[in-house]
């Protein structure tokens, strides 16, 4: 575990929103959890029901977030996507925590990945980067719950005009 | 000149005799006779009060004697009674149930006729020949038409005729009128005219006015229609006494005035205060039965429907007074914008006395009191105003009237309704349920990206549709089959015809994409109105932006249901390798080939750079624009760099029937396209 971070991972690290506000010592440790990984379009990411024990962050690419439908068809039916500078995997924020959808590289990607539990240590040993973390996964959670309400509306249909 | 039916009459030594035009002078009661009587030598119908079940209505009458002589009515909240006069005036009463607009703007009236084309084998709409035209060659003289009611017919007037649309069959009938007007000299409980400034005494609009007295009435021209006329009757000089009484009378009724009403900052006033609890104690007691809008003079709201005949006789379109108590009237396909009640009536009160101004530079009330006494609850828009006024917020700034240049009123003004007939040329099937109809247009048709055409059928109706392109005079308009009219007009094929006006409405702001990113957000059939604008961009930036693409990209960000519900995808494949262009698409259901985005058009433009100066055009479902606001407002976007497309139940697209309403605005002529800043007080609201 270093305690500072070179400049391109500064810039990369305080360019993703799920930092905002940590100091830079803060962000250092935080950081040092987090090792990148590129992975190939068309490949399984989390599979549903799975323990959530990985945390990632998508720096390019393209992922979808899938969910098996019992008796409908052979596939799974995609029910959001992620791109650039998304969380994926925040249910490993929490702990004894499962996917709740599985994930599918659509493009070729590349990622940060981390341990949830070695992130959930470092919030609670430290409950500023604790309350930092906590709140910028809950603005990303909070959009993506109000972008699926609008999205489950069936604003385009005709009866909606 | 002797009346056959009333031989006293006359002439008298003063016929013939030449008085100062505008000159009061005094006429015996019995010249009301000889007034009649020269009326209809001229060939006017005559409409003036008479009795009929208990009221005092407007019909058709003959002589003085079918007025109600020695009657007045007693009226209050929800209350109309006659009662005996102590004298045998012939105008001593103030308004019934009736007004002059049911002769002018007619209750119910044919607009077209469908009529069937043997050689061609095609139903066609029949020409504006068809259109009312006035009431006989003679026109129609109104007799003891009030102050009040003369400023209706001249806000009626702005509505119907001084507009860039004018309405032909109003404008034949209003210039076939003669009017004859009567000063009020009494003021019933209900009016309060002196608030509005309209009344009691009659000073423009009016070819005769009378003042009656009991043995005599005061004359007095106001028109050389009606100086050629006065010329006619047994006049003179009126006396002193008579020029007194005359003052003293309209003193006398303006202190009588039952009601009154402060019109001091009203319509900001109740645009600033739209949250108010009176709207929800007014809601429990309205009926919304629409009575204060049938009776209202100034209410001009219509529908216009087909209507088709079982039998023989042709389909025609025909036009009824609407009420904005109705359900129907905000209502397009399925959405209804005022629901409930207190939208309703909300809506009437802040149009009637508060958009009206911005709408036609005057409020819509002339202080006549009708809908107090006719409505069965007895609901006193006096009494309302004040109870907001009581307990206000401060008032809001409304847009300003905006009249019609006068540059442009020196040239013909277009007909309403009137209609071209184009050829379909080709029909492209975009989404199971959208085509593309490309029409061959007149030459030197010119529309700008954003405004829309009226389509239709003769027989089977018309419906707004936004332009979608254009190319070597081939217009193109993309239909989403969503009701009848729709559905006829996507079972068009090659080589039919149909009929066309337009185009309407504001466009968006081209000129302002010059120099600065744009980001284009569309939903649905969004994206009709705004691909000519990705059109012209995509062409004008291939040489000028390619340099500078960092400061001056065009981003599309567009969202459908589901992939095959995608339209454009031709050219959505096109704009995607132009360099200029950044296209992201996304789709609220997938299917299991699409390996594209899933999620709203927000979860898209979340992840995209917004910056404060550049260009947001959005066009989309209401809420899904809603939402788009909302996320630019998050990331500072200043309002007036974001432009929305509106819709609304538009049906006459001139800003005649109503229906579109949007607060101060019609949609059909102030938007579609509006800047953020003008409708940000309204977008969002519930009810409107």
């Amino acid at each position: 575990m270093t305690g500072t971070l070179n400049s391109v991972d500064a810039r990369l690290f305080r360019g993703l929103s799920l930092f905002a506000g940590l100091d830079d010592k803060r962000l250092a440790k935080i950081a040092s959890q987090f090792t990148p990984l590129d992975i190939p379009a068309e490949a399984e990411l989390l599979q549903e029901g799975e323990d959530a024990d990985q945390l990632y962050i998508l720096l390019e690419g393209r992922v979808s977030l899938s969910v098996a439908i019992p008796g409908r068809a052979q596939h799974e039916t995609v029910v959001s996507t992620l791109s650039r500078g998304q969380l994926l995997g925040w249910s490993a924020l929490l702990p004894n925590n499962f996917w709740k959808a599985s994930a599918h590289t659509l493009k070729p990607c590349r990622l940060l990945r981390a341990s949830g539990k070695a992130i959930r240590d470092l919030c609670e040993r430290d409950h500023e980067i604790g309350y930092c973390l906590m709140k910028n996964a809950l603005v990303t959670v909070g959009q993506r719950l109000e972008d699926c309400r609008l999205q489950s509306l069936n604003i385009f249909g005709s009866e909606d005009g | 000149m002797v009346d056959p039916k009333h031989p006293d009459s006359k002439q008298s030594d003063a016929i013939g005799q030449s008085f100062k035009p505008g000159t009061r002078l005094s006429m015996p009661r019995t010249g009301l006779a000889t007034l009649f009587t020269l009326l209809s030598a001229e060939g006017f119908r005559l409409v003036g009060p008479t009795l009929r079940n208990g009221a005092i209505v407007f019909d058709d009458i003959a002589t003085p004697a079918d007025l109600p002589v020695g009657w007045t009515d007693k009226q209050s909240p929800g209350g109309y009674r006659l009662e005996k006069r102590a004298d045998q005036r012939a105008f001593g009463f103030v308004v019934g149930p009736h007004s002059w607009k049911q002769y002018l703007f007619p209750p119910k009236e044919t607009l077209y006729q469908a009529t069937f084309d043997p050689v061609a084998q095609l139903w066609r709409q029949s020409g504006n020949a068809a259109v009312g035209s006035g009431n006989g060659a003679g026109g129609t003289a109104f007799i003891g038409v009030r102050a009040c009611d003369l400023a209706a017919i001249r806000i009626q007037d702005r509505v119907f005729i001084d507009g860039k649309y004018v309405d032909p069959a109003y404008d034949n009938r209003r210039k076939a009128s003669f009017i004859v007007a009567v000063n009020c000299l009494e003021a019933g409980d209900l009016c309060f005219c002196d608030s509005m400034e309209t009344g009691p005494e009659v000073t423009t609009g009016y070819d005769i006015c009378l003042t009656e007295f009991d043995d005599t009435f005061l004359v007095q021209a106001g028109s050389g229609r009606g100086e050629a006329m006065v010329a006619q009757l047994p006049v003179q000089p009126a006396s002193q006494a008579e020029q007194k009484d005359l003052a003293s009378g309209l003193a006398r009724c303006r202190r009588q005035m039952g009601r009154q009403l402060d019109t001091e900052d009203l319509p900001g006033l109740l645009f600033a205060n739209l949250d108010h609890a009176q709207w929800d104690r007014v809601a429990q007691r309205c009926l919304a039965c629409g009575n204060c809008t049938m009776v209202c003079p100034t209410c001009f709201c219509y529908s216009a429907d087909e209507v088709a005949d079982l039998g023989e006789d042709p389909a025609q379109r025909e036009r009824r007074w609407d009420s904005c108590f109705s359900q129907q009237h905000s209502q397009i396909h399925g959405a209804t914008f005022q629901p409930t009640i207190k939208d309703r009536y909300r809506q009437w009160l802040t149009h009637k006395l508060a958009s009206w101004t911005s709408q036609f530079g005057t409020s819509g009330c002339v202080g006549c009191g009708r809908c107090i006494a006719w409505c069965p609850v007895g609901i006193d828009l006096t009494e309302e105003v004040a109870a907001i006024k009581a307990d206000a917020e401060t008032p809001v700034p409304l847009p300003a009237y905006q009249p019609v240049p006068t540059a442009q009123a020196a040239e013909p003004f277009a007909t309403l309704f009137a209609t071209i007939e184009a050829t379909v040329t080709e029909v492209v099937a975009e989404t199971p349920d959208v085509v593309t109809l490309s029409l061959v247009m007149p030459r030197g048709y010119q529309y700008r990206p954003g405004q829309f055409n009226m389509l239709s059928l003769p027989g089977i109706g018309e419906v707004p549709i936004s332009v979608s392109g254009d190319r070597n005079g081939i217009v193109e308009h993309t239909v989403h089959r969503v009701g009848n009219v729709s559905a006829a007009l996507s079972a068009l094929r090659p080589g039919a015809t149909l009929g066309v006006r337009g185009p309407y409405g504001s466009a968006w702001p081209l000129a302002q994409t010059p120099g600065r990113p744009v980001t284009i957000v569309a939903g649905g059939i969004g994206l009709a109105p705004l691909r000519s604008v990705m059109r012209s961009l995509a062409e004008q930036d291939r040489t000028t932006v390619a340099r500078n693409i960092d400061s001056q990209w065009v981003r599309l960000v567009y969202g459908a249901r589901e992939p095959e519900a995608l339209l454009f995808n031709r050219e959505l494949a096109l704009w995607r390798q132009n360099a200029a262009l950044r296209v992201a698409v996304t789709v609220d259901h997938s299917t299991a080939d699409w390996t594209g985005n899933v999620g709203t058009v927000t979860t898209l433009l979340r992840r995209k750079e917004m910056p404060v100066d550049g260009l947001y055009l959005v066009c989309g479902p209401e809420v899904m624009m809603l939402a788009v606001v909302r996320l630019l407002q998050t990331a500072q976007i200043p309002p007036e760099n974001i432009y929305l497309s509106m819709e609304r139940n538009m049906k006459c697209a001139a800003g005649h029937c109503g229906r579109c309403q949007y607060g101060p605005y019609f949609i059909c002529k102030d938007g579609p396209v509006f800047r953020y800043d003008q409708v940000a007080f309204l977008f969002g609201r519930r009810g409107f």
